[in-house]
Order: structure tokens, then sequence, then C-alpha cells
């Protein structure tokens, strides 16, 4: 209902500079809002980075346990395969030794060896050939030697020379 | 809109109606919080020569809107541009020679409209410059609203708001508005000699008519229904009557007290300006008149018996007296419009 001939004045609860100051209040907290909500992200995405490489440190030390044992492995097979290096580079050259020890005039059958003894089957033309070239450095090797000899048809003989290792010296041939 | 009024009611709202008596402001404030009336006052302060604000009131009226947010003041115009006119179109008022863009205007129940002169409410919001104005009010919405409450609105009765300047005269019949005048009561100098002189000075009628008189004269002829003192002075048989009568009782109270001599010289001009309306009003063919039987007064100040018993023999009419504050339903159609 409009009684008056002119319309009242505007009224307002706050005025002016107190609403300017209650916007800037307002904007001040809306910022520290929004600041506080990026710090809330940016530790979120923090913590999930940390999780992340926390996994990842758990995937690296169970990777390194089982490179350890794998390096560990890896050394044994090392220590055997040299071992076996050796072994072979010794029973190389005592095969080479053995062969440079028969003379010409004794022809080889057949070798066994093992690893404590060596047996060997063989032509000779005669007893002492065999004692004398083969016979002697045999004993000199090896603790126990025994020869065996039967005459064959052909009047050589044919023998079975066993030699074996006893006691400390045992894995050298 | 309706948060902010829910959300002012919970405050104090101060309502301040000021009314100009004679050489006074009467103030009148009420503080309203949660729709209870918390305090109510009354105050006088006295007026400057030049109806300027004097120092005490302007001091009290900031105060108040330093104390509280919302203060409302309201002033009743009290000046002689002001009229009615019946409908609410803005045509009307060209059809009474009266320019659009040099009034206010408020319409009541789509029925009439009351107008004034914008340059009236600038000189008052002048004067109320320094301390703010939130509502002007013309006496015949005032005068309605008690009409309204008292629901006699036929032709036989007409209708009076009596203030201590200025009296409103309005006649309805039912809603349809009849008939208007309003006259503003000098009380300066009851030097009646100095008041005649005055009244008679040709440069002092365009200011009592305010609406360019030479316009509505020569090109309106209906206009003349309308009452105003100009009109009443142009009537010089019933001023010379007036005149007469005031040289009477110029003579009768000579030897009395001023200021017995000043209130007998008031109600003779109130009679005046009365008999005059009502004589317009029989006189006048543009009004449909029909006789008068009764004249109800609603009085805001003291009225004297003498004014009512020369009513009563003169004009027979029956007289009805209610006595009104004008300042608290001036706050009553604030705290309507506010819409509280």
């Amino acid at each position: 209902m409009r009684y008056s001939f002119i319309t009242p004045r505007k009224k307002e609860l706050i005025d002016n500079i107190t609403k300017m100051w209650l916007l800037f209040i307002g904007f001040v907290v809306i910022m520290l809002f929004a600041f506080d909500l990026l710090i809330k992200l940016k530790i979120s995405s923090l913590k999930n980075q940390m999780n992340e490489y926390n996994s990842k440190i758990a995937a690296a030390k169970s990777e390194t346990k089982k490179l350890q044992k794998k390096i560990l492995f890896l050394n044994k097979e090392k220590a055997v395969a040299e071992e076996i290096y050796a072994s072979n580079s010794v029973l190389k050259d005592s095969i080479k030794n053995l062969f440079d020890l028969v003379p010409d005039q004794i022809t080889l059958q057949k070798v066994v060896m093992d690893k404590n003894s060596l047996i060997l089957y063989g032509i000779t033309p005669s007893k002492d050939t065999f004692n004398f070239l083969l016979g002697s450095p045999l004993k000199s090797i090896f603790q126990s030697s025994n020869t065996i000899f039967y005459l064959g048809k052909d009047g050589w003989y044919r023998f079975v020379s066993s030699n074996k290792i006893v006691g400390n010296d045992g894995d050298r041939l | 809109m309706k948060l902010a009024k829910t959300l002012q009611k919970k405050f104090s709202n101060v309502f301040v109606a000021i009314l100009s008596e004679k050489n006074e402001y009467v103030l009148k404030y009420i503080v309203i919080k949660n729709e209870k009336i918390k305090e109510s006052e009354e105050k006088r302060f006295s007026m400057d020569e030049d109806k300027k604000l004097s120092s005490d009131i302007k001091e009290f009226l900031l105060s108040l809107q330093k104390g509280y947010k919302f203060v409302y003041i309201v002033v009743l115009l009290e000046s002689i541009s002001q009229n009615c006119l019946p409908g609410c179109e803005k045509e009307k008022l060209k059809e009474y020679g009266v320019e659009e863009e040099k009034v206010y205007t408020v319409c009541v129940d789509k029925k009439w409209m009351s107008y004034v002169l914008k340059s009236d409410i600038l000189w008052l919001k002048s004067i109320f410059e320094e301390v703010g104005l939130d509502f002007i009010y013309s006496p015949f919405l005032v005068l309605n609203n008690f009409i309204r409450n008292k629901k006699s609105r036929n032709k036989n009765t007409l209708h009076l708001l009596y203030s201590v300047n200025s009296i409103t005269l309005m006649l309805f019949d039912e809603e349809k508005l009849v008939f208007n005048a309003f006259f503003k009561i000098p009380f300066k100098e009851f030097d009646f000699k100095d008041e005649d002189e005055e009244e008679l000075k040709p440069e002092e009628d365009t200011n009592i008519d305010g609406i360019e008189l030479d316009n509505i004269e020569s090109e309106d002829e209906e206009f003349e229904g309308f009452v105003d003192i100009t009109k009443l002075e142009d009537d010089d048989d019933s001023f010379k009557e007036d005149e007469e009568i005031l040289q009477d009782a110029k003579e009768q109270i000579a030897s009395s007290s001023l200021e017995d001599l000043e209130l007998y010289g008031r109600e003779v001009i109130i009679f005046k300006y009365i008999k005059s309306a009502i004589e317009e009003y029989y006189k006048n063919d543009k009004y449909d008149s029909e006789f008068l039987e009764d004249i109800i007064f609603y009085c805001d100040s003291n009225i004297s018996n003498d004014i009512i018993t020369m009513i009563e023999n003169d004009l027979f009419l029956n007289v009805e007296i209610h006595s009104i504050d004008i300042k608290e339903e001036m706050i009553n159609m604030s705290i309507k419009e506010v819409d509280f």
C-alpha cells in the first residue's frame, strides 16, 4: 500500500565500510580455505606417492633378497665350476702326463681312471720293459701298485696294472 | 526481500512522525521490535524563523538515526498546492489542467488521487535534507483513513480533519470522492490588519494557488470546482461578509487577553473557511450537491465550543467530534507502507 508522495530512503543494516570489510574478510577466508584445500590435496597426493614408493621399496627389498640368494647360488656354482675346471685341467694334465709316461714299446688297450685309482690294460714285449719303463714311475706316484701279467699267443705279455692312492693325498691321481 | 523484512522485524524500528504546530515541531516516535512497541514518546521543538529545523530537532533526529538502523521519518504535508482528483488515470490530470510532470501523485483505492507540486516536496525535502525524510503524507489520505475507520461515507456527511495548522475537508459518496478542500490556518500574526492586507495582495494569490493559476482559470473552467483559498478570496461577497465577521470579532474581543484574542481569531478564520467551502459546494454546478446534514470533526487538538455553536447555528449542521491523533495515524500508515 502506498500512501506517501516519496519513497523511503534505503535502510541498510550494514554500512558500506563494514560491507567492504566483510567482503574482504570473506575473500580472505575463502582464500584460506582454498589454500587449505590445495595443501590437503598436495598432502594426499604425496601420501599416495609415498605409498607407491613404499610398495616399490618392499618390492625392491624382496627382489634384493632373491638376487642375493641368486648371487649366493651363483657363487657356489662358480666355485663348483672353478673346481670342475681345475679338476678338469688337473685331469687333462694327469692324462697328458700318463700318456707321456707310457713308453713306445708298451701299447695301452684300455685305461680306467677313477678318483683314487688307475687301472691300465695293455700289451708289453716283456715284464722287465714294463717294470722298468712304466712300473717304477707308477710306483712313485701311487702308494699301492699291482701288476698282473699273462702271456699272449704271440709271445707278448698282456698286463693289468691297478694303482691306488690311499690317505691324505687321495684326491690326486 | 521477505527475508530482509523478517530480519528487519528482529531489530528496533523507529517511526518518527513530525507535525508542525504554529511555531513548533511536534514529534512523536515509537520504537517497534518484534512487532511490539518498546518505546513511545512525544517531544516538542521550536521552529526557526524560516521554518528550518532547529539544531535541537536536528540533533535529536540524527542521534536517533545513529542509535537505530531503521528510522523512518514521516511528515505531514501541509502545502496548499495539494489537491485531489476523482480517478487514478494520469490523463485526468490533464483534464483538470494539471501538468503531469510538475506534480507527484498518490492513488487511493484506485478511486481517487491526491497530487502535489514537486517543488513543494523538494522544499520539504530541503528542510529535512540533513536528517533525511522517508514518507510525506497528504492530510487527505490521513483523513480518508479516519473516515474509513468510521464508515460513514454518504453524501450528507462532511468530514473535517482539524490540526493546529490546517483543516482538511472531504465528502464521499460511498467510495467516490465528491468534494475536497484544504486550508492552512494562519497563526503567525493576529494583527488582523496585516492579515487582511496580505490576503489582498495579488502576488499572494498566485502563491497560494500554487498550480499555475493563470492556466487553470483561463483554460479550464471545471477546475474552479476545486476549492482553494484563492477562489474564496475571489468570491467578493463572502469575503466581505467574512471581513465583517472579523471586524465584529475584533471589536468584541478588544478587551480580552492576547491569547484569547488569538484563539478567537483562529476560530473565526476556521469558521470562515468551512463556510466558504460549503458555499462553494452548494453553488458550483459541477458538484451534484445534496443538502449536507452532518459534519464530523476529526480533531488532533482541542477545538472550542464556540466554533461548534457557530456551525450548528449558522450552517445548520449536526456536529460530531472525534478526537484523534494525526501523528499516530501517520505512524500507522508508515508501518503499513513499510509492510511490517
